[in-house]
């Protein structure tokens, strides 16, 4: 039974905002990467309006952790999750009096900046130098990253957080490049998918997080060849079972319609997938009451799933949700955003140094 | 976030769960409180240990809770006995455990016990393997736990025959068993490598491994991991870069070159040198296909007289100076037109190994059980791509009919990727035009009446002078296409082409056929106006022919073209 388009939106509509109200204590660490979810979410389905976006753009730039006076931290700066570890509320960029135990989380750092990114904000209040220097102080030998400076596991999601700021900063001093895209090919497995690093079994999440990272970086033709991207088409394609699961024998998930679904319109074959089979499932995980898509039916519906649920259907085209940006994962509309924005700064450049850089 | 079931509830119970709550976030947050306090005035003590034991054992993601703990630890082992801090590890171990239990997927607690791992004095890790072996139980597809694993073989010294007999040992007691497949086939190539081709198993290993996949997807064979296993064990070895062919061409001064991947010949790092009778000559390369950076194929224009008719014979060389040390050379002889070099696509094993007997008598029998079995189970996908996979692999030409039929029957027991079944079979039978081809020793290639979705392979078809496409159910002609610089006559009547973008910059092309395809407006044929050499070209059967004043639009368009036919 086919769902009305209008109903689809209005209550992913409520169930998205009412979560940006009652953000949850137990991911307090990670409060930015939801707000991101959240905001994403109503910008792919045409409804920023529903939010103050100046209160919203304060608050993330209070997240920003800040060089000091002599930029002693300058390898801790990024952005940090929340408010957890007590740091006064600055959301200026004026130099910060260094905390002990606060430093930027790569996946914070990633999600701020595409949040302001989508809420039009114009990065002037972003330290890029911090920035820069946080993300590189993260890079391992091997090309992988922590998420903090203090270290933490390091896999394919870091890889992307990294591909994903630099990209939006555009300044690629972040990373050493070649050595990222040496973890890249060392992860491919023997079926042909990509895993979370060298040796580990292939993965949808994964293989979504490369694939992207390389296009971001433009080098997608250039890392793997014809017959190795075929081969990886081939284990993408095959992860569709109704909707998509992430990994061979594992039931499917909302979600993987965007991390699998994404991969392939990458890769240039989503066209050859199964649009009403795969819209079907993602629509049975929808909450009747409050809106928004689960992992599963019947399931407790949360905002990650509701965002990915509403990309997902919007591959496959589905009427009154904007058309998604995959390698950067976000709405097209604030894709080209992004592109003035550098426009603006390579314009800005030619006459003074660029402004993003700049600590005052 | 972890895909929890709604359950009903009573008012009654509602009431409760929502107390229960309520204390629980009270008591959150007045621990937190009292960690930041303490962390603030610097005190690393046990009672900071038990407040965020507290807390991890019901949130374990929170890593700033971690760290602490593990700042605490390197706190004690200054301060404390040897052996006081040998115990605390073995708490912290234990603690892990539980939490582990909880959530066995938390990146957090997995990478705190690495690190307690690390710091132990005498590590105990042969009970970490038992622990691995006890997880993999609950849950064999856990790759945090697998993660666990690989870092306990390392920092221990596990040989590696011991947990490649591990994986036999799984397999055997299960052989639905995805993770041990995939564990193997990294340890494979480390016990038993073939020394010729780099990752891949000796010849002798590789059929017994044979045997026992087969034993596991008869015994059951709706399960994908030994499908897959199975597949990656008749691959091939990736190719080294190379050039795979050399073109001259006397009258257009251009030299063509066709590498076996794309490259960036204009990069710093690495130079494309040409030699005409050991003269150095530096030409302007560029890309086949005009902006992008990456090509397989690349052309040059000569300087005049550099290919004068005057000795009886130039030779023409390519060098290659980048990672690879290639190179490519050919002659071209007085009154020749032009000349070249190339690795045929048999030849280079491009699209199948050359076997031994043993490999090829033993893959023969393997073929005759699958299609039993596939006669047994006529709806499993996985069998009969074996099947096809299987003929490719032993003989593409001699099985080719065969291989339409699985494919006609695999688009029905695996419907929903029909389009992706369609190119898939278009790329095979590609394969095969290209091999008669080179067995007849041609430079025409018959693709016609193939069903064919899309083109491909089109940087093995440089040196093709006559194409017949026609018959199929192609869309467009795209980019790609502009790596057949020699094409003179192209038949591609009786598609649905709407867009001929690859057909723009063919020096050679003097002969276009296109009746009966989706070609719409005289905008549509642009990029024919850079093929000079045209003149002629056929679009009866075409939407454009029914536009008013087509054909004085389409003169205008293509002044060099002679023969422009719309009926």
């Amino acid at each position: 039974m086919k769902e009305r388009r209008g109903w689809i939106g209005m209550r992913n509509l409520a169930a998205i905002f009412s979560t940006l109200c009652l953000l949850l204590c137990m991911h307090c660490i990670k409060r930015l990467t939801i707000a991101f979810f959240a905001l994403a979410g109503l910008d792919m389905l045409d409804a920023l309006d529903k939010v103050d976006r100046a209160n919203i753009i304060e608050w993330i730039y209070s997240l920003q952790v800040l060089p000091c006076e002599d930029k002693s931290n300058l390898s801790r700066c990024g952005f940090r999750g929340s408010s957890h570890v007590g740091v006064q509320y600055n959301p200026f960029k004026s130099p910060a009096t260094p905390h002990l135990y606060d430093s930027g989380h790569i996946a914070m750092t990633y999600t701020g900046l595409a949040s302001l990114v989508i809420l039009g904000d114009d990065l002037s209040r972003v330290n890029g130098e911090g920035c820069m220097a946080g993300l590189r102080a993260l890079q391992l030998e091997d090309g992988s990253f922590y998420a903090v400076p203090e270290g933490s596991e390091n896999d394919m999601r870091f890889v992307y957080c990294a591909a994903c700021i630099c990209y939006m900063l555009d300044d690629w001093s972040g990373m050493d490049i070649d050595k990222a895209v040496s973890y890249i090919r060392r992860s491919m497995s023997y079926d042909s998918g990509l895993g979370q690093g060298a040796d580990l079994e292939s993965h949808g999440g994964s293989t979504f997080c490369a694939i992207a990272t390389l296009c971001l970086m433009n080098r997608l033709e250039e890392v793997f060849s014809e017959t190795e991207l075929n081969r990886i088409r081939r284990w993408c394609i095959m992860r569709q079972q109704s909707g998509f699961h992430g990994r061979p024998g594992k039931p499917v998930d909302t979600c993987y319609s965007f991390w699998v679904g994404g991969t392939l319109k990458l890769l240039n074959i989503f066209q050859y997938t199964e649009f009403e089979k795969n819209r079907n499932y993602i629509l049975s995980t929808q909450d009747r009451l409050v809106g928004g898509f689960a992992k599963w039916p019947e399931s407790h519906p949360d905002v990650l799933h509701a965002y990915f649920g509403i990309c997902g259907l919007s591959l496959i085209g589905e009427p009154g949700i904007r058309e998604v940006h995959p390698a950067l994962n976000m709405s097209l509309r604030a894709f080209e955003y992004l592109q003035s924005l550098h426009e603006k700064w390579k314009h800005q450049n030619s006459k003074f140094s660029d402004p993003v850089t700049n600590c005052t | 976030m972890h895909g929890r079931i709604k359950v009903k509830s009573t008012e009654e119970q509602k009431e409760q769960k929502a107390k229960e709550r309520a204390k629980k976030l009270q008591f959150y947050q007045a621990t937190t409180a009292a960690i930041s306090e303490k962390r603030k005035d610097h005190q690393f003590d046990q009672e900071v240990l038990e407040l965020t034991g507290q807390i991890l054992s019901v949130n374990p993601d929170y890593a700033t809770y971690w760290n602490l703990r593990r700042q605490i630890f390197l706190h004690f082992e200054h301060e404390k006995e040897p052996e006081e801090v040998k115990s605390i590890h073995q708490k912290e171990l234990f603690f892990l455990e539980t939490c582990l239990r909880v959530n066995p997927k938390s990146y957090g607690t997995w990478h705190h016990r690495c690190w307690v791992m690390d710091h132990m004095q005498e590590p105990d890790w042969k009970r970490e393997l038992e622990l691995c072996n006890k997880f993999l139980e609950y849950d064999e597809r856990n790759f945090h736990c697998w993660d666990y694993r690989r870092f306990v073989v390392q920092r221990s010294a596990v040989p590696v025959e011991e947990e490649l007999a591990y994986t036999s040992r799984l397999i055997s007691t299960n052989f639905s068993n995805y993770s041990s497949w995939h564990y193997r086939s990294t340890l494979l190539p480390i016990v038993h490598p073939d020394h010729k081709r780099q990752g891949r198993i000796s010849e002798k290993i590789l059929l017994k491994e044979y045997e026992l996949v087969q034993n596991a997807f008869f015994t059951d064979p709706n399960d994908q991991s030994a499908w897959f296993y199975y597949r990656w064990l008749l691959g091939r070895a990736d190719s080294l870069l190379k050039i795979n062919c050399l073109y001259v061409n006397r009258d257009q001064r251009r030299i063509l070159v066709c590498f076996s991947r794309p490259v960036n010949v204009l990069s710093k790092s690495s130079k494309l040198i040409l030699f005409v009778d050991q003269k150095l000559i530096l030409p302007e390369w560029r890309p086949v296909a005009g902006q992008k950076t990456y090509s397989c194929v690349w052309l040059c224009d000569l300087p005049e007289c550099t290919l004068d008719n005057g000795s009886l014979h130039q030779d023409i060389k390519v060098v290659w100076d980048g990672d690879d040390d290639l190179q490519k050379e050919c002659t071209i002889y007085k009154g020749k037109r032009e000349s070249w070099c190339r690795d045929s696509a048999t030849a280079e094993e491009l699209f199948r190994c050359q076997m031994s007997v043993e490999k090829s008598t033993q893959l023969q029998s393997e073929l005759e059980s699958c299609k039993q079995l596939q006669e047994l189970e006529p709806d499993n996908k996985w069998c009969l791509l074996t099947v096809i996979l299987l003929m490719r692999a032993l003989d593409p030409l001699g099985y080719e009919n065969e291989t339409l039929q699985y494919f006609k029957a695999l688009k029905v027991a695996d419907a929903m990727r029909t389009r992706y079944y369609n190119d898939l079979c278009s790329k095979f039978v590609i394969e095969n035009c290209i091999l008669k081809m080179e067995y007849a020793e041609v430079r025409v290639i018959d693709m016609s009446h193939k069903n064919l979705t899309r083109l491909c392979y089109l940087d093995q078809m440089v040196l093709v002078t006559h194409m017949n496409l026609s018959g199929n159910q192609l869309t467009c002609l795209p980019p790609s296409f502009l790596t057949m610089q020699c094409l003179e006559v192209l038949n591609a009547d009786d598609n649905s082409i709407e867009n001929v973008s690859g057909l723009s910059n063919l020096p050679q092309l003097e002969e276009v056929t296109l009746r009966n395809n989706c070609i719409q407006t005289p905008a549509d044929l642009q990029p024919l106006a850079s093929c000079l050499k045209l003149s002629f070209l056929d679009l009866k059967g075409n939407p454009v022919c029914n536009l008013p004043n087509i054909h004085s639009e389409l003169t205008l368009l293509l002044p060099q073209v002679k023969e422009i036919i719309l009926q």
